[in-house]
């Protein structure tokens, strides 16, 4: 598991400190820094590759205009990831005329959902195990989903995930630790009672 | 907790453990080996536990990622003209007396030499290149002395450029995005009246010496008239539109063209500079336009009905907070601000 260090932390932290001060090309690293993390974040809660190109634009524009009354910010990943989701949501709501409705609905649009294709390069598993593998992870609910997703696919440290999921260091884990005794139940102990016939 | 408490789900969720099974760390493979060996009994557990970590951070299939240099240049293009290279300082100019020629052609090469620093953003350079730029942000206001000695009050996320150099006996111009006051200082060489012209989207706004408003967002400019006399052109052509007396408003729309007239209390129009709002049988959705255009919120309303409802009254906005406190008590609705958004309900 790669670990994000305490120096890239130091350096997102100086970047952004730098971008609200209004240097454009602390704003063209910072963008470059995080693109990739915040597309691969997006695309995972909603899979239209325009839908989201177009929202990190919009995300970084809205940033960029307000820069000046941003606060600081010690994990600049999780916030935008935040911000990214959030930007998401608004730009699939209903519009009337100009103004936006707000629906209750919204947030559920969004979700992770697996695909036995994450799994393809992997040797470890074949086939039949890949399917059941993916079947697993899209029954667990919707919250660990998530949680997963962000450990196991992209990485993030426990801490970053209740930065971005607004969620306590606890809950966090209390999520995970659910999801893998889920995945125990409906894959893993199937797998080894499989194996052993 | 101690190790051999753990169980199954705990040694997944371990940061060591993956370490181990990921072999990503030789002292927690050394560790693990040796606790393994002294602990046979949890041999079955970990074997479980080895299979779930493999299985769940094991390599992933990398998605295509969009080009982002090629993303990177399109924002660009979207950012607003030469934002913040200058920043006028916050300070009051000390009227007339103090008050130096010079004072904005030193910023405004001060602003291109920054502006040189970083190749990239050239292009935005280019489209009003060597022009001085005041701008302001959202929930912010400011005060600023023309090189003629006129004053304008800009009001929030509003932009005014100029060339800096203003020749004696030449025309003075300058261009609007957003809303300011003016107060515009006659001028006269030789007995002669020199022109001062607000350029604001397809309207040119030429005076001789007055005080007046002007409104230029979302393809719409409305100018009201406070003292003195104006005429109105179009940009594209020079046509003559009109000329206006004090206390009117004139609106022209830039979609259809079309120009509206008429009497107005000039107080409802730059009450702003006072930091209250006036509202006359005011459509909320009208509210809101201001509200976003002033404080950079995206106003959501939980029910289309509330758009059309009318507000009339004076309301304080100093701040955002006062501002949203003021209506909600006003007019009965129930306001909230989440990050960005600021959510309209009926109560």
């Amino acid at each position: 598991m790669v670990k994000l260090s305490a120096f890239d932390i130091e350096q997102d932290s100086t970047l952004w400190t730098s971008f609200r001060s209004g240097n454009q090309q602390a704003l063209a690293d910072l963008f470059l820094a995080q693109y990739d993390k915040l597309y691969r974040y997006g695309f995972r809660l909603y899979s239209d590759e325009d839908v989201i190109k177009d929202c990190i634009q919009e995300l970084f524009l809205k940033l960029w205009h307000k820069r000046q009354s941003l606060g600081e910010v010690r994990e600049v990943t999780p916030y935008l990831c935040q911000a990214l989701r959030r930007t998401i949501v608004d730009s699939l709501r209903e519009k009337s005329g100009r103004f936006r409705l707000w629906t209750p609905g919204d947030e559920e649009r969004l979700e992770v959902t697996f695909s036995h294709e994450d799994f393809l390069i992997s040797q470890q598993i074949d086939d039949e195990q890949r399917r059941r593998l993916t079947a697993a992870l899209n029954q667990l609910t919707k919250r660990q989903r998530e949680a997963v997703h962000l450990r196991y696919f992209e990485n993030f440290e426990p801490g970053e995930i209740a930065r971005i999921m607004n969620l306590s260091d606890q809950s966090v884990y209390n999520l995970l630790y659910r999801s893998v005794q889920a995945l125990r139940d409906n894959f893993f102990l199937l797998l080894l009672i499989g194996a052993n016939n | 907790m101690p190790y051999n408490h753990y169980h199954v789900s705990e040694f997944v969720l371990d940061d060591s453990f993956q370490a181990y099974v990921l072999c990503t760390d030789p002292e927690a493979v050394a560790f693990w080996t040796n606790w393994l060996a002294r602990h046979p009994h949890k041999e079955n557990e970990i074997q479980e536990a080895t299979e779930l970590v493999r299985l769940l951070a094991g390599p992933k299939r990398t998605q295509p990622l969009p080009d982002k240099e090629a993303e990177l240049r399109r924002l660009i293009e979207q950012l607003p003209v030469n934002n913040s290279s200058y920043e006028p300082s916050p300070v009051r100019y000390p009227i007339f007396a103090g008050w130096q020629r010079g004072t904005f052609a030193v910023a405004a090469m001060l602003a291109v030499l920054f502006l040189a620093g970083g190749g990239w953003f050239l292009t935005q350079q280019l489209s009003h290149p060597g022009q001085t730029v005041l701008k302001t942000d959202f929930g912010q206001k400011r005060n600023f002395f023309l090189p003629d000695g006129s004053e304008v009050t800009l009001n929030a996320n509003s932009t005014l450029r100029y060339q800096p150099d203003w020749p004696e006996g030449e025309i003075r111009q300058v261009w609007l995005e957003g809303e300011a006051f003016f107060h515009v200082a006659k001028r006269q060489v030789a007995g002669k009246p020199i022109k001062f012209t607000v350029r604001a989207g397809e309207l040119a706004i030429e005076v001789l010496g007055t005080q007046f408003n002007v409104l230029n967002r979302a393809e719409r400019t409305q100018v009201v008239l406070e003292e003195g006399k104006v005429r109105l052109r179009s940009t594209e052509n020079s046509q003559l539109l009109l000329d206006m007396t004090p206390g009117e408003a004139v609106v022209y729309s830039q979609r259809n063209g079309l120009v509206s007239r008429q009497q107005t209390d000039t107080q409802l129009h730059d009450a702003w500079r006072d930091n209250r709002l006036v509202f006359d049988n005011t459509p909320l959705a009208e509210v809101a336009e201001i509200i976003e255009h002033t404080y950079g919120k995206t106003v959501t309303f939980g029910d289309a009905n509330l758009m059309s409802r009318r507000l009339t009254g004076t309301i304080p906005s100093d701040d955002l907070t006062r501002l949203t406190k003021a209506l909600s008590r006003a007019f009965d609705l129930q306001i909230t601000e989440r990050g960005d958004e600021l959510l309209i309900e009926a109560h």
